[in-house]
């Protein structure tokens, strides 16, 4: 069932979060989403591509992204499979990879207005007046070149490896160049203090407080954090989530990505600190803290007038600081203007005057939080003092951009009357520049008779360009093109008949007693491995299908093997189709490159079974105990829950699936080529592992036009 | 026609059987007399040559029981089916004062803070009603402001009539968000005239409506358009609801999802009217939208036209669109309501924000849009504070510099929506003074009168400065420009600027009433400060006054002590006051001070009062007419003795007004069968009820009718019911 309003407004699972190891009701969900959304993809370097595609290509165009979607795009499932296989195993994964369409992108690919995202700044562009006067960004002739542009997609792909990332780069860049002008790059890292603690380039610590949606997220922040008795991470799904309208499947969501790359000036930010130090009559750490809202270490400075003065970085409020706030309230240990107080109030908004209500304020407050997922670029010497050429690429998502990001910049960080009168703006990142700042500071934190001395901060961030991005579902980009697109067996899993096999999720849709047929393509190098029993798919004690010899075998366990005559052809170094129907009468049918090969009567239905499917193997009758290993390669293998007909069979063997056909039960094109779960590409998202001794086999291999 | 005597014997009989029917069907509501009109105790009508340029009333403020000023404007103001005013206000738009004493109680620092805490009860007891026969006022309770748990401020709601005569309000203001910034509530709340009670539908919308448009529809359901959301302040809600009466049902859409709805029309290229008034197009690359306050109108075939014309379009600054829409409401067979776009004609110009708008009851079907502002939401622009501006110039690096730059600016345009052709016309310099200048205009009022005049009154040549005290009297003649002449009338005293008011009232009179030039404050004992100005650098500061223009420096702050005086003397002499800039020079404004509130009322009686000879009167009315079926009324004091005396009847629905628009007032001219001189001093006139109920949905109307010369009676006030 379709996940409800209510689903994404409550924290997921009573507050425990989403857990994509044991996703539940959330399955679909995150089998459709891309990655980097609910959690950061954690990966060291990233690079960034901006698209334009060009003009008379769109059909081109169109296929590019679906065959794009299906191979490189990270679902959300993937992205924590793969975390998984590196915790556990130290298995590295593959490229991360994510995808975003502007407005522009949107209407380059001709998507009706009522389908395309709904944000009216999404709809206007991040170049536009009113959204520029708004956040009160900079003129665009002053932004980078390649941001100036019309910008249709972004393309981020990230990894720890920086070799494999750009290799991966090039190839995509490559197959771009047909249909699209690659109008900007960005290449970023994680920056890092001497502590090895991200930090961004001004030099205090960075993505401290975030959103939490996922499991293991909430569950390492109370390890770390204690209890959330004074801030709670947690979020509920409805913050950064939004309904993709070209989605395929109930759940079928995305996120609006906020790009902005932002220079900082450091040496004009350390100078002014120190200016600001001197002026105020506080030490350089002090003075940092009161700008930012924490020190360098991320110590809050409401908790604490020295750094590493405080256990806790996140689970902090303001509700102390002024004690009394009455109707003119003056902080005296972290300033309302201090860029976190700012940007997150933690209550603020429920404690002036004309709060009428403060829980329902904090809830308010709470649902302007971003996802930031930001990267550093530029300089990567701390000891520098760049004053262009370094900042942050910062990106962020959200369900609703004027709520959200662009709320917070130009309902809080611009104002100076937030979150009182005169308060001033943001010193990190108020805009428009030169807005006179209003700031005043406390000379003696925590006093509540300190003089307030008035000093103007100067902004050192400047906005070098940005856009904003809609995070389209995997379905959505996966059937773009409207049409199947040609299979591509250069890339396919060759198994070892020893170990190598795949497990897969356990999923109701397996359960099937009969009307159903599998589909798989089969290669042999040679006819040597064309001896005993191998399987292709098989459900344990319910059925299998794969081969005995050169015989194909299908098998409803316990009861019945459905073996053909001999299929010569398989010996002969070539992929072929292979595929089993077994009818409601439980007859089952075999074909062979799409002709009817013969059909072998039956009696007995699959059994009913609640065990766990695996491809490249079988499983001995009421054991554990895998055997039958598939001996050769794989590709494309298909389970239908309905009866194909040898028309069906013929019309699409030769086709890349989208994975959203109707009666579709499991879709494993196993293209990836990389990394170690093998995605299905069906909504069910029935995703497998891959193990033992299993191989990606890339080589030129046939492209099968698709009829 | 009148008949001649001869045939009229011939119907004699059965005329008198339907007039006793008629009598029997008539209550005695309507037989209780003339109302007191100008009566002895009234204020005097100050002007000169008032037959034919009006004159003014001035009534006596509002005062408690030791004599001190109430402070209780209008911002929301509907005429009630028994003739009184509903004056709703909710928390005003006020900020909060922040007085710290020292030791003697003497002031040491006055801080003004953002906004006030509209869950408290008392900052929102500022409803009242006015009685324009008597001149009182009575303080009535405000809704509860707390209701289903969140607050219920009905500042910035939207308002109508329902087809009961209640008044609905949708929305207001959920809170004020730090920052100045605004967030809409979800309250539903309708007040019983009958009872003189608040009450709520058992639910709330599901959407926040902050600046809500609310359209009526034949069947009596409305539609509720646009304003901004609840708990994300200063968004614009791209949804409508219906509003079912009969269920108390409110059915939601969200028109982003809606093929073609505004929300999903690209607009790559706009007409306007430059400001030496050559028409020129420009690139444009966004999607349209519905604006805050919409101007909504119903079309005869029972569609919603669009105008693009409303009250603010955040966060879009200028609405770079010629485009109009028509809305179909359809109901489905399961009760469910669906709702379809389609697009109407194209504007000449862009759309503006804050000028007004009337269906012309000369042309039913026709829209007319009337000045406002182009180019910037900012209500703020012309303002001294933002830098005076002089001979079309502002001081350079003020905001009003940049805005100019931007052709900001304030039209004199009359545009026509032609509902034969599906097709708009401008008259750009429609609004003048009699000598032919133009007379631009913003935050002013168009308000139909019963002989078909429409008066254009209030507001300024900018949003909250520079008040155009003489209304326009606008007379159709299709051989003038925009199909109306324009006459200016006498002054009023008091300048009305943002929230103000007009309204027809049932004598035929116009009640203009309140004004905001400026946010005022209240202090929490309840003062509130009208004394107050924009401050670049406090925010808001007490207004430093002079009655000495022409000495810079001059301003003083008036002394706690000496506000109530202040007070009286300026509604002595609203003239006599000036401000000081805060410019750093002493700078005084050269236009008198404007308080943030004005609190007196005003009431206007048109030239067609004083037109010679008895003011007829309707003895008899009926208090039902039904859609398209024939009724009469009996008039005395006039002479119909052939076909050009006959007059004329007319239905005028209740008006109710806020932010520059009266969704209430439509005009039906009716169709007059017959007329039949009783030979007592009166006539029965047979007439059928308006036809069409699109156009004039159910609900109450005045029903005046005007002699040959075009006197009005005194209005009997009439209910109009479905067929």
């Amino acid at each position: 069932m379709a996940l409800s309003e209510t689903d994404l407004k409550n924290l997921p699972n009573d507050g425990q979060g989403v857990d994509p190891e044991n996703p539940g009701e959330y399955k679909i969900l995150l089998g459709d989403l891309q990655g980097n959304i609910l959690t950061g993809h954690g990966r060291d370097h990233a690079v960034h591509l901006f698209i334009k595609f060009k003009s008379g290509k769109e059909a081109d165009a169109k296929t590019w992204v679906q065959t794009f979607g299906r191979k490189y795009v990270t679902s959300a499932q993937l992205q924590s499979d793969e975390a998984c296989q590196y915790r556990d195993n130290e298995i590295g994964g593959s490229v991360f990879t994510n995808f975003f369409l502007s407005i522009k992108g949107y209407e380059y690919f001709g998507i009706a207005p009522y389908q395309m995202p709904g944000s009216q700044p999404f709809r206007y562009g991040m170049k536009n007046e009113s959204v520029k006067n708004y956040l009160g960004d900079p003129p665009v002739d002053t932004w980078d070149v390649g941001l100036q542009q019309e910008i249709h997609a972004l393309i981020l792909m990230a990894d720890d490896e920086i070799v494999e990332l750009l290799q991966d780069v090039n190839k995509v860049s490559q197959s771009l160049f047909q249909v699209a002008e690659i109008v900007q790059r960005e290449d970023g890292f994680i920056l890092r203090n001497s502590n090895n603690k991200p930090i961004e380039h001004f030099g205090f610590a960075d993505g401290v407080s975030q959103p939490l949606f996922l499991k293991r997220a909430i569950d390492n922040a109370r390890q770390y954090e204690g209890n959330f008795d004074k801030w709670d991470p947690r979020a509920p799904l409805g913050l950064v989530l939004e309904k993709d309208r070209t989605g395929k499947t109930d759940d079928s969501y995305g996120s609006y990505l906020v790009y902005r790359k932002l220079e900082q000036d450091v040496k004009g930010f350390r100078e002014d600190r120190q200016a600001l130090a001197t002026t105020v009559g506080v030490g350089y750490d002090l003075a940092g803290a009161l700008t930012v809202g924490r020190f360098e270490d991320g110590t809050p400075v409401v908790d604490s007038k020295t750094p590493e003065g405080s256990t806790s970085t996140n689970n902090f409020n303001y509700a102390d600081d002024p004690a009394e706030f009455g109707l003119d309230p003056k902080p005296t240990k972290c300033p309302f203007h201090a860029h976190i107080r700012k940007t997150n109030p933690r209550g603020d908004t429920g404690r002036v005057n004309s709060s009428t209500d403060f829980d329902k304020s904090l809830e308010v407050e709470r649902s302007h939080r971003i996802a930031r997922r930001g990267i550093s670029y530029g300089e990567r010497d701390l000891n520098q003092n760049p004053q262009v050429g370094s900042g942050l690429l910062f990106l962020c998502f959200q369900a609703n951009l004027e709520n959200q990001f662009n709320f917070m910049q130009g309902g809080w960080a611009n104002q100076n009357n937030f979150v009182a009168v005169n308060v001033g703006l943001d010193p990190i990142i108020g805009q428009p520049a030169g807005t006179k700042g209003n700031q005043t500071w406390p000379q003696t934190w925590g006093d509540p008779n300190t003089q307030e001395v008035d000093y103007d901060f100067t902004t050192w961030v400047k906005l070098k360009g940005g856009e904003y991005f809609f995070t389209p579902s995997l379905s959505s980009l996966r059937t773009i093109a409207d049409r199947a697109l040609p299979i591509d067996l250069s890339t396919s899993l060759e198994f070892d008949g020893q170990t190598g096999h795949i497990t897969l999720d356990d999923d109701r849709v397996f359960d099937l007693t009969n009307s159903f047929t599998l589909e798989a393509w089969v290669k042999f190098s040679s006819e040597s491995q064309l001896s005993g029993v191998q399987r292709i798919f098989a459900k344990p004690d319910a059925y299998g299908f794969g081969l005995n010899g050169k015989r194909i075998r299908f098998t409803t366990y316990n009861h019945k093997d459905y073996d053909t005559t001999e299929v010569t052809a398989l010996g002969d170094g070539k992929w072929h189709h292979l595929a089993v129907v077994l009818d409601g009468n439980n007859h089952a049918s075999f074909y062979v490159d799409g002709q009817f090969l013969e059909g072998i009567t039956g009696n007995t239905p699959a059994d009913q079974t609640s065990s766990t499917c695996q491809i490249g193997v079988g499983q001995q009758n009421h054991s554990s105990n895998l055997i039958e290993y598939w001996k050769g390669n794989l590709a494309d293998v298909r389970l239908w829950n309905c009866i194909r007909s040898e028309q069906e069979i013929q019309d699409n063997m030769s086709c890349r699936l989208t994975g959203y056909e109707s009666g579709l039960a499991g879709y494993w094109p196993l293209e990836h080529g990389k990394g170690s779960v093998a995605q299905d590409n069906t909504q069910n998202a029935n995703y497998g592992l891959i193990r033992g001794n299993v191989s990606w086999d890339v080589v030129a291999g046939p492209v099968i036009p698709c009829s | 026609m009148i008949k001649n005597k001869p045939k009229r014997l011939k119907f004699g009989t059965r005329l008198w059987s339907n007039a006793i029917a008629f009598f029997l069907a008539v209550t005695l509501l309507f037989f209780t007399g003339k109302p007191v009109l100008a009566a002895d105790s009234a204020p005097s009508c100050v002007g000169n040559n008032k037959e034919e340029l009006g004159c003014w009333q001035k009534y006596p403020l509002f005062r408690d029981e030791n004599g001190k000023i109430l402070p209780i404007q209008s911002v929301h103001t509907s005429v009630l089916p028994n003739g009184k005013i509903l004056m709703v206000n909710g928390s005003s738009n006020r900020n909060t004062i922040d007085r710290q004493t020292d030791a003697e109680g003497k002031d040491t620092k006055i801080t003004f803070v953002d906004g006030v805490n509209s869950s408290e009860q008392a900052v929102l007891e500022t409803t009242a009603l006015f009685d324009p026969n008597t001149g009182k006022f009575e303080r009535i309770p405000s809704p509860p402001s707390v209701q289903f748990d969140d607050s219920n401020d009905l500042f910035c709601s939207g308002h109508l009539h329902l087809a009961n005569g209640n008044v609905l309000f949708a929305g207001g203001s959920n809170r004020y968000y730090p920052g100045e910034q605004f967030e809409g509530s979800k309250q539903i709340n309708i007040y019983n005239w009958e009872e003189q009670s608040w009450e709520n539908i058992g639910g709330q919308m599901q959407a926040g409506r902050w600046y809500p448009s609310l359209v009526p529809l034949a069947d009596g359901k409305v539609v509720i358009f646009s304003g901004q959301k609840y708990n994300a302040p200063t968004q614009l809600s791209p949804t409508i609801e219906i509003y079912d009466p009969d269920t108390n049902k409110l059915h939601f859409f969200d028109l982003t999802y809606i093929k073609d709805s505004p929300y999903n029309v690209k607009i790559t290229e706009y007409q306007y009217l430059d400001k030496d008034g050559n028409f020129q197009t420009a690139k444009a690359d966004v999607y349209d939208s519905i604006d805050l306050y919409p101007r909504v109108f119903p079309t005869p075939d029972g569609k919603l036209l669009i105008t693009g014309d409303g009250a603010g379009k955040f966060p879009l600054e200028v609405h770079q669109s010629n485009k109009t829409y028509l809305m179909s409401v359809t109901e489905k067979p399961s009760g469910d309501l669906d709702v379809s776009f389609e697009l109407a004609g194209d504007r000449l110009d862009i759309s503006k924000v804050y000028g007004t708008a009337v269906a012309d009851p000369n042309r039913p079907g026709d829209v007319l849009l009337l000045g406002g502002i182009l180019n910037t939401n900012n209500i703020n622009f012309g303002k001294p504070q933002l830098g005076l501006i002089q001979n079309g110039r502002a001081p350079e690096g003020s905001a009003n510099e940049g805005l100019l730059a931007k052709d900001t600016r304030i039209t004199a345009s009359l545009e026509r929506w032609d509902s034969q052709a599906q097709t708009w016309s401008i008259e750009p310099g429609f609004l003048k003074t009699d000598d032919g200048m133009a007379q631009p205009r913003a935050m002013n009022e168009a308000t139909i009168l019963p002989n078909k005049q429409i008066l254009t009154v209030n507001g300024g040549l900018y949003a909250e400065y520079d008040p155009v005290l003489e209304p326009l009297l606008m007379t159709y003649d299709e051989s003038a420009p925009g199909d109306y002449t324009t006459k200016e009338m006498n002054p009023a005293t008091l300048p009305r600027l943002y929230h103000n008011g007009s309204l027809l009232l049932p004598d035929g009179r116009v009640l203009i009433i309140s004004g905001n030039a400026s946010r005022a404050a209240r202090e929490p004992n309840g003062t509130v400060h009208v004394d107050v100005v924009p401050d670049n650098k406090e925010y808001y500061a007490l207004a430093k006054l002079t009655t000495d223009s022409q000495t810079k420096g001059s301003g003083k702050v008036v002394k706690e002590g000496d506000y109530n005086q202040f007070l009286e003397k300026y509604y002595q002499d609203p003239n006599q006051f000036f401000a000081q800039l805060d410019d750093g020079n002493g700078t005084i404004d050269p236009l008198p001070f404007i308080p943030a509130e004005i609190w007196q009322v005003e009431i206007f009686n048109p030239p067609y009062l004083f037109i010679d000879g008895p003011r007829p009167e309707i003895a008899i009315a009926p208090e039902t007419v039904t859609h398209g079926q024939a009724s009469q009324v009996k008039v005395t004091d006039v002479d119909i003795s052939s076909d050009s005396d006959r007059g004329s009847l007319v239905m005028a629905k209740l008006g109710t007004i806020t932010h520059s628009f009266d969704y209430g007032q439509v005009l039906a001219d009716l169709p007059i069968r017959d007329v039949i001189n009783n030979y007592d001093g009166s006539y029965t006139i047979d007439f059928t009820a308006p036809e069409n109920a699109n156009l004039y949905p159910p609900g109450y109307y005045m029903m005046f009718y005007l002699n040959s010369q075009g006197k009005p009676s005194v209005a009997k006030m009439v209910q109009l019911e479905a067929a």
